[in-house]
Formats: structure tokens, sequence, C-alpha cells
């Protein structure tokens, strides 16, 4: 069998060639994502949130007042099903 | 300006003529390696799979930390999408390999015509039950004319390695084509 007379025969095949505006079509397809920032409101919530519950944090019954918002809240939401948008 | 420095440009600058020329550059690269993992006319899934390639490269752009060259991780992420791409063609369409080496076999006598056809066609199934990397090496030496120092970089594999996979590859259809011979 002469299988480097097939191997090299494989040359003669013709090879794929890309569309014209390949690079440009690309291009227009691939748009840079915008960068994910939290919105300030959000980011003032969080601030406001732990600026209010470090002073619960430092005594038991802080504790366990954050352990059961934090409970009631995991139920509600449990509850709900998952958040929709 | 390296590919290297482009990605960073785009990176910092979003500017989508960064990545276009990133593109253009590597485009024809990509086609070749693309290709050559699903063997000869699939010209449109090799460009479509060329297409995911760039797309994929473009939404994990901001993972290239620079260690290595941008071509490496090119390659590697074209290697991955181009075996995902072969195995759905395998599953939607027949091998052609077939028809494609029986159309290489020219004789003007009928007898030796398809004396040469049956042979073309375990030659193809032996090409055909090749591993992945083999049947991309073959492609890309024969099929590709690609030079052995470039199949290294696009497999990421050192040149000897590459050497070895090929004389591998031959030896294997060398063995297979043995035992059918012996088994007709």
């Amino acid at each position: 069998m002469m299988i480097d007379q097939f191997l090299h025969a494989l040359r003669g095949l013709p090879r794929p060639q890309l569309s014209p505006f390949f690079a440009r079509r690309i291009s227009a397809i691939a748009r840079p994502k915008p960068a994910r920032r939290a919105p300030l409101a959000l980011k003032l919530y969080w601030f406001a949130i732990v600026f209010a519950a470090s002073p619960l944090l430092s005594t038991r019954i802080g504790i366990a007042a954050v352990a059961l918002v934090g409970a009631v809240m995991a139920t509600l939401v449990t509850d709900r099903g998952p958040m929709r948008r | 300006m390296t590919d290297e420095e482009l990605v960073a440009s785009y990176l910092a600058r979003g500017d989508p003529a960064d990545f276009r020329e990133l593109v253009e550059r590597n485009a024809a690269d990509v086609l070749r390696l693309v290709s050559s993992v699903l063997g000869p006319f699939r010209d449109i899934e090799a460009e479509e799979a060329s297409q995911d390639v760039f797309l994929r490269v473009h939404d994990n752009l901001g993972q290239f930390r620079g260690e290595a060259r941008f071509s490496t991780w090119l390659y590697r992420i074209a290697y991955r999408v181009a075996l995902n791409h072969a195995r759905s063609a395998r599953f939607r369409l027949p091998h052609d390999s077939i028809d494609v080496l029986r159309s290489l076999v020219a004789s003007d006598d009928p007898r030796e015509q398809v004396l040469a056809a049956e042979r073309a066609e375990v030659v193809a199934r032996a090409l055909d039950a090749l591993p992945d990397l083999y049947r991309t090496v073959i492609d890309l030496y024969y099929w590709h004319d690609a030079p052995v120092a470039q199949i290294a970089q696009f497999l990421g594999a050192p040149e000897n390695t590459v050497k070895s996979y090929l004389a591998r590859a031959r030896e294997r259809l060398r063995r297979t084509l043995e035992v059918k011979e012996m088994t007709r």
C-alpha cells in the first residue's frame, strides 16, 4: 500500500479561504462589554447597612437581632421562589 | 505593535479597530488549525468555528495574563473549539474523506481505477480512525503543507514531539493497512 503517495496527494486538495469581510464581521459582533460596576445608590445602601449593623454586632442581643432579621429575610425570599428582575 | 500590546490597548481603550487588527493578523492561522481538525471540504464549518474562536477570545480577553504569547493562548482556544465542532460535525455529517481520496486517484485504465479507489477507501478509513491529534498533525503537514515548527506552535508542543506524532500517525496508518491487506 502506497500510503505516502496518498498522504502527499492531500496537498492537491483545495484549502479553505475566509470570506473577505471576516475580520470586520467579527469585530462588529464582538462589542466590548461595559465594566460591571455597582451603582452609587447600591454602594450607599451597603454603607448604611454596615454602619447600622456594626454597633449591633458588638453585643449578643445585637448579633441575635441581625441573625433573626437574616433568617426572616431568607424565609421570605425562599417562599417567593427565585428573585426575578 | 505586537499582538500582546494590541490586547492591552483594546482592554484599556475598547477600540474595535484594535480587535479587528488582532483578528486580521491571526485569522489565516486560526483557519488553518481549525480546518485541519475538521478535515477537508468543511469550509463553511471551518469559518463558523473560526468565528467562534474569535468570539470566545473576545469574551475571555480579560483572562489573558500576557505570561505566554497571545498566539499560544489563541491556538489553545482554537484547537478546543475546533474539536468541539469536529465532534458535532461528525455527528451531523457523513464522512467524505473516502470520496476525497477517490477523487485524487486518476487513471485511464478502468481496472486500475477500481483498484486505486479500493485502496483509497482503505486509506481514508484508516485516516478517519486516527486519533484527533494525529489526524490534525497529518492534515497540517500534508494538506496545509505547514512546517513542523509551525505545527509545534499550533499545538504548543516541541518540534521533536510533533515529528514523533507524525511518525506514529504514519506507522498507525501503515499497520492498519497491513492488517487490512492480510484479512483480504
